[in-house]
């Protein structure tokens, strides 16, 4: 067979059948059966296609229904007085609430950025630290996201 | 055999686009409790929101005196103007949910741990953009609630120390008058966008370098 320069370089690996086969290929083809070359564990992409496909439509037609029935509110004109005080977008909830407790710089910049960095450093304390602990940090911070979001809706107004 | 009686997934025609789309994917990689969808369903509602943004451009105008009247002409005199903003806010809602569900399903599988801590970093990266996103999206409004978002926003960054003056400057503008000026405006239909296109590209193509790791 035509080997390819890599095979010519690593006849060792050639004898002892541990070449992948892609070596063995002199230009992208292979002498093997064409059965012999799907890996079997593998399925087509049209196959997860279909699930995105599924999945997507659902999504889709579920962002649909929300945006037929519950269209977003318009809010007071600019100058106007809002009755009842205003409210910060609900994806920063949790921050309102710590501001209701905390000084600007400590709950609006200290206590996300604490949290972004504990989010970032996560691959690296993984490292060194216990896996439990680790978990235990994300899973605190991840719950303390949604009470205080759910806080945000319920206690704080 | 000629090669052009083979299936495409057997001789498959390579392309840059098979970094992201294989031919052939492992099976145990695609059921649906593996990822729950919830990373391509955060995608879809980025695709749906770059599609619909689009065309509210051509109405919308920036400004603390415009926005809200241009808003309130979308969603009342142009045709499919208000569904289309609708389902453009929902987009933006169920995107910042699908990209929290999605680190929470990633940390449940281990997949943050080597080797696939860069494309973590990169996932927690995107999890900031959407949410800067969603809060540009808010100020856009351009109505009381986005005036006083607009404030508390640009006093919290100016409370950073050293840095927090030119950075709350070059991010809201003059947000005297409303939040709907022009930096968070061309942040959030250009800036954040291109940023977050390039990062889920990347983020992608880690995905299928990297593999998915074990699953649910």
């Amino acid at each position: 067979m035509n080997q390819s320069p890599v095979a010519a370089r690593k006849p060792e690996l050639v004898q002892a059948g541990e070449a992948p086969d892609k070596l063995l290929q002199p230009s992208g083809h292979s002498d093997k059966p064409v059965q012999d070359r799907v890996n079997p564990e593998k399925v087509p992409l049209a196959e997860l296609a279909s699930r995105e496909w599924v999945a997507g439509l659902i999504a889709g037609n579920l962002i649909l229904a929300l945006a037929l029935w519950l269209p977003p509110a318009f809010g007071y004109p600019p100058g106007a007085l809002v009755p009842g005080g205003t409210y910060a977008p609900w994806v920063f909830g949790p921050i309102q609430v710590l501001l209701r407790w905390m000084s600007p710089l400590l709950g609006g910049v200290f206590v996300p950025v604490a949290g972004l960095l504990l989010l970032l450093g996560l691959p690296f304390l993984a490292r060194k630290w216990a896996r439990r602990l680790v978990a235990f940090l994300f899973w605190s911070f991840y719950a303390a996201v949604i009470v205080l979001t759910v806080y945000f809706f319920t206690g704080s107004r | 055999m000629a090669r052009a009686s083979l299936t495409p997934e057997i001789h498959p025609r390579r392309s840059f686009w098979n970094h992201f789309r294989p031919y052939r994917v492992y099976a145990s990689a695609i059921r649906f409790r593996h990822t729950l969808c919830l990373g391509g369903l955060s995608f879809l509602a980025f695709l749906i929101l770059v599609g619909t943004g689009v065309l509210l451009l051509f109405q919308y105008l920036p400004g603390a005196d415009r926005a809200f009247a241009s808003l309130t002409a979308i969603d009342s005199v142009i045709p499919f103007g208000r569904l289309f903003r609708a389902i453009h806010f929902w987009a933006g809602q169920v995107m910042v949910l699908t990209v929290f569900l999605h680190m929470g399903r990633v940390f449940y599988t281990g997949s943050y741990r080597p080797p696939r801590e860069m494309n973590w970093i990169i996932g927690v990266g995107l999890l900031v953009l959407t949410l800067i996103l969603d809060f540009t999206g808010y100020l856009l409004r351009g109505d009381q609630e986005a005036l006083a978002a607009a404030t508390v926003g640009a006093n919290l960054m100016r409370e950073i120390p050293g840095v927090g003056q030119a950075l709350a400057s070059i991010f809201f503008g003059d947000v005297s008058a409303g939040g709907a000026t022009l930096p968070v405006y061309v942040w959030h239909i250009v800036g954040l966008p291109m940023i977050i296109g390039l990062l889920m590209g990347l983020h992608f193509w880690r995905v299928r370098k990297d593999g998915i790791s074990r699953p649910l």
